[in-house]
């Protein structure tokens, strides 16, 4: 099974932060900022997708629409910083499950990751 | 006396004229004498002192009648028995002029004085009526009357203006309150209803101007208080208040953005101060591990500070852009069940609509805030009830009331934290809301927003066991469609 986690994250510290745990426990990891890079990128041995919904260029939730279009059908885990964006419409356009950042303990970010996986 | 003498007066005039054998110069004193009465009648008329006054009638009779005799007077000279008859003639024609300048006389005060101050008055009036129509012409709030009916009855300039509709226009369309496309015929007659019932009901349209441009027009709606208290029209008042939505706006979105920025790297420093109290990084000393809780507890204090100051704005904006339509609730529920199931299933939990059913009369509502309360209530008892649990949605009249309720089979609330349940800036912590991760500011919106639409909301629980939230919306302020209205007593 791919472990390999894209992580979609425009802010350098978040970034580091989850890399940095998910790394610790032996995922490898590739980090991106922004949507255009997201849509570019080479999906193959990816197994999960970190993906933040405001990001610069091409906004997440059009890479959620556009890699489950291109038939990638591993999970992807949506990232947001506040609870009003629009979950529903992720769930709809086929993430798999959703974090608010500033409202999840980096240990069940693990938690979320493996349960996924 | 006074008689003899006018009667002399008369007699002596008529000799003279005899005398003199001027017959048409008799004929042109008489109807000299009928256009002065008729001018003078005329005059008193135009004072507006002969109108619905008896007195003045009296007056214009009197002149009339001695105009009369006195003409026959003069035309009777003529005859053979003229001495008997122009006695008798002049006789009544004396006394009548006699009493009637006793009445003048008595009266001339009155007639002339009368006639001044009513000049006076009438120039005030012509002059306040100038000023209002000056006012009203040039307010810049619109101001418009309307009969319950929806009949135009008065409109100003600003008003047609701030419409963006030609005056007649307005005046050629029904209920034109609200100008052309903005309320459905049926929410236009769910506001003057409101207005009647309420005493003032306040609506925001927005009006598409050319250029793609877009104003936000407040229109106030108030009773106009006839005999009895009765409410016998309505008026609008209008006012455009882009200027302030605008700035509001840019407030929202500033706390938004600011919170926004803020609290990235905050989850940064509360993600790597946990990190740091992970084992597999090294342990700490005991000095060190009070350090870093220490931190770690000032860290979340300014999280919790940024999520109130997001939920103010929150609640800000939700009063700001409060637009009521017809919503029909029932529709509004069970979809929302559906849309949740899915969650529900995600987490293990069975969801149940109690109510599919059951009819409830369409309501004057706000349709995105509606659905985000039910949304937030049915999602918060999701989140809150164990794996295996049940959450189940009930609704359906009451008293009067649109009762939406909603129970959990979940942890439940202490009884100490139920009254900080809706608190601005209390969020009850226990292991499982940590766990969860929810901002806790849901049911502070919910309530915010079941109170906009004149509702309220309780919670009954027990710890352990499970909640219920019950919202209450009072039907009189919210009902409008008469179709639903034996509905609503078949139900009750």
């Amino acid at each position: 099974m791919d472990k390999k986690i894209l992580l979609i994250e425009d802010d350098n510290l978040l970034s580091e932060m989850y890399a940095m745990i998910l790394r610790d426990e032996g995922y490898p990891v590739s980090q991106i900022k922004d949507g255009r890079t997201a849509i570019n990128f080479d999906l193959n041995e990816v197994g999960l997708v970190l993906l933040d919904i405001r990001i610069p260029e091409v906004d997440g939730l059009e890479v959620l629409r556009y890699y489950r279009r291109h038939g990638f059908d591993k999970p992807i885990i949506v990232l947001t910083n506040s609870p009003q964006v629009n979950l529903t419409q992720a769930l709809e356009l086929g993430a798999d499950g959703f974090m608010i950042k500033s409202h999840t303990e980096i240990s069940d970010v693990l938690k979320i990751v493996q349960k996924h996986i | 006396m006074a008689v003899t003498y006018l009667n002399t007066g008369v007699e002596y005039a008529a000799s003279i004229l005899r005398v003199m054998s001027f017959s048409y110069v008799l004929t042109v004193l008489a109807a000299g004498y009928f256009i002065a009465g008729v001018v003078l009648v005329l005059n008193l008329y135009r004072s507006g002192f002969l109108r619905g006054n008896i007195l003045g009638i009296a007056v214009s009779v009197i002149f009339w009648v001695t105009g009369l005799t006195f003409a026959a007077h003069i035309l009777l000279l003529g005859s053979d028995d003229r001495f008997f008859w122009t006695q008798v003639v002049s006789a009544i024609a004396s006394f009548i002029a006699i009493f009637g300048f006793i009445l003048l006389s008595f009266k001339s005060r009155f007639i002339v004085g009368g006639y001044q101050a009513l000049q006076v008055t009438r120039k005030q009036l012509q002059q306040n009526e100038k000023w209002m129509q000056i006012m009203q012409e040039n307010m810049t709030d619109g101001l418009a009357v309307y009969s319950l009916d929806g009949r135009l009855l008065y409109v100003n300039p600003a008003a047609s203006h701030l419409l963006g509709i030609k005056e007649e226009e307005l005046k050629s369309i029904p209920n034109s309150i609200f100008g052309v496309g903005h309320k459905t015929e049926l929410e236009i007659e769910q506001i003057k209803r409101m207005a009647v019932k309420e005493g003032e009901t306040i609506t925001k349209i927005i009006i598409h101007k050319p250029h793609n441009e877009e104003s936000v027009v407040e229109v106030k709606l108030s009773p106009v208080y006839g005999k009895f208290n009765k409410v016998i029209a309505l008026t609008a008042s209008y006012r455009d208040v882009t200027e302030i939505y605008e700035l509001e706006r840019a407030k929202e979105e500033f706390i938004q953005i600011a919170s926004h920025e803020l609290r990235t790297p905050l989850t940064a420093v509360r993600g790597f101060l946990a990190l740091l109290q992970m084992k597999r990084y090294g342990r700490l000393s005991l000095k060190q591990k009070e350090i870093v809780s220490k931190a770690t507890t000032a860290a979340a204090r300014l999280s919790k500070l940024v999520d109130n100051l997001l939920v103010v704005a929150r609640i800000e904006e939700s009063r700001l852009s409060y637009n009521p339509e017809l919503v029909d609730l029932r529709d509004l529920i069970n979809s929302t069940v559906e849309e949740l199931a899915g969650e529900a299933d995600r987490c293990s939990v069975s969801l149940k609509n109690l109510s599919l059913d059951k009819p409830l009369p369409e309501i004057m509502a706000d349709k995105e805030k509606m659905q985000q309360i039910i949304t937030n209530l049915i999602g918060n008892a999701i989140k809150y009830t164990p794996e295996g649990g049940h959450v189940y949605v009930e609704y359906g009249l009451k008293n009067n009331h649109i009762e939406v309720s909603v129970s959990d089979t979940g942890i439940g609330i202490a009884k100490d934290d139920l009254d900080k349940l809706f608190h601005k800036f209390e969020r009850i912590r226990n292991n499982r809301s940590v766990r969860v991760g929810g901002s806790g500011l849901g049911l502070v919106i919910v309530k915010s927003f079941a109170e906009l639409h004149g509702g309220t909301i309780k919670v009954q629980s027990v710890e352990g066991r499970g909640s219920t939230f019950t919202l209450s919306f009072p039907v009189n302020r919210l009902i409008t469609n008469p179709a639903h209205q034996e509905t609503q007593s078949s139900y009750a």
